[in-house]
């Protein structure tokens, strides 16, 4: 590929360099903002629900007291509001296993990067013996993006 | 009291996990596998090479390699919205001159080898472009979420042509406006190694 260009090969390719950066830092910045805006809805939800609930909690509690002063009935209407038990099982045992799925991943994905960076060097030795003008895509020995680059 | 908070807390959790796990560990996953089916093109392409059946020092080989090398390091900045920008700046640079250079290049270098030479060499551009758009489909919920189930019906209905259109003389050229930014950041790479 090392072969003499002209000026205006050489402009063209500075533009198209150039507009690939511009094109990049735009692409981040709309990537960023549908990420973090995610964020920041989950965010804002879980606060509305706390918010909601804590005006709504203390109408019920007086509701119950006032039930409570006519009937002896009150402690069904409790139970009824209250999670069951099962929920929180099931809910903790997702999370449990949620979670170690992630972890489970991670951890093969670690696997596969040092087996990447063991027998980089070897491969590209190999090859550069058959192709001496071989080219690389200069990723990090591991094969992950280079921190410039992100 | 204490249930309800239990029930907000365990649901923010579960989302901000479902935030988590889409956007850092799946596309973190999707720009591996990219990479590792584009290794494989570049691998692929390698051992024709190595076999007699395209010629290391011929033109056409250096852009398909340099091409797949500039894919490779911009897989992580692929997506719908990025090919949308590439496909609607690129008569900007240079009135689109550029992009017919390449497709000028690529075309007079693949007439200069033999039969055999040129279809390895198109078999990898094709592979190319069918990552390329597997990426940006999975890449995306709303895209994925849309064509997944076009694709699956498709197939059940074998009317199955995207190969066909993506092989066909106009989804090349369409294709290799991508190809000739992705040449350009190889050659870069070249010229810094």
């Amino acid at each position: 590929m090392a072969q003499k260009k002209t000026a205006a090969e050489l402009r063209a390719e500075l533009r198209i360099l150039r507009t690939h950066g511009i094109g990049n830092n735009i692409t981040k910045v709309f990537r960023d903002l549908i990420k973090y805006g995610c964020l920041v809805g989950i965010a804002y939800f879980a606060y509305m629900s706390i918010d909601s609930l804590s005006g709504k909690t203390t109408q019920a509690d007086i509701s119950v007291k006032a039930e409570g002063s006519v009937s002896v009935d009150t402690s069904d209407t409790v139970s009824q509001a209250s999670v069951p038990e099962w929920y929180k099982i099931t809910l903790l045992s997702a999370l449990f296993f949620g979670g170690g799925g992630i972890a489970y991943g991670r951890y093969q994905a670690k696997l596969r990067k040092d087996v990447i960076q063991r027998y980089h060097p070897i491969m590209q030795e190999a090859e550069q013996r058959i192709d001496n003008m071989r080219s690389s895509s200069e990723l990090t020995e591991r094969g992950d993006t280079r921190p410039e680059d992100t | 009291m204490s249930d309800q908070i239990f029930v907000i807390i365990s649901g923010f959790v579960f989302a901000v996990g479902l935030w988590w796990l889409y956007f850092i560990e799946y596309r973190t996953y999707r720009v591996d596998h990219t990479r590792q089916r584009l290794f494989k093109i570049r691998d692929d392409l390698f051992k024709k090479a190595e076999e007699g059946i395209v010629p290391f020092d011929s033109k056409a080989y250096g852009i398909a390699r340099v091409t797949l090398n500039g894919m490779i390091r911009f897989a992580h900045d692929l997506s719908f919205f990025r090919i949308l920008i590439i496909l609607l700046t690129y008569k900007k640079i240079d009135h689109g001159e550029h992009t017919k250079r390449y497709q000028e290049a690529y075309t007079q270098a693949l007439e200069e080898l033999p039969e055999s030479a040129q279809e390895a060499i198109l078999q990898s551009q094709l592979d190319m472009h069918l990552v390329l758009i597997g990426h940006v489909v999975r890449s995306s919920l709303i895209l994925m979420l849309l064509l997944e189930p076009l694709r699956f019906i498709l197939l059940i209905l074998h009317r199955w042509k995207i190969r066909q259109l993506i092989k066909s003389e106009r989804g090349r050229i369409t294709l290799s406006i991508v190809d000739a930014e992705a040449k350009e950041i190889g050659d870069d790479l070249a010229i810094a190694a």
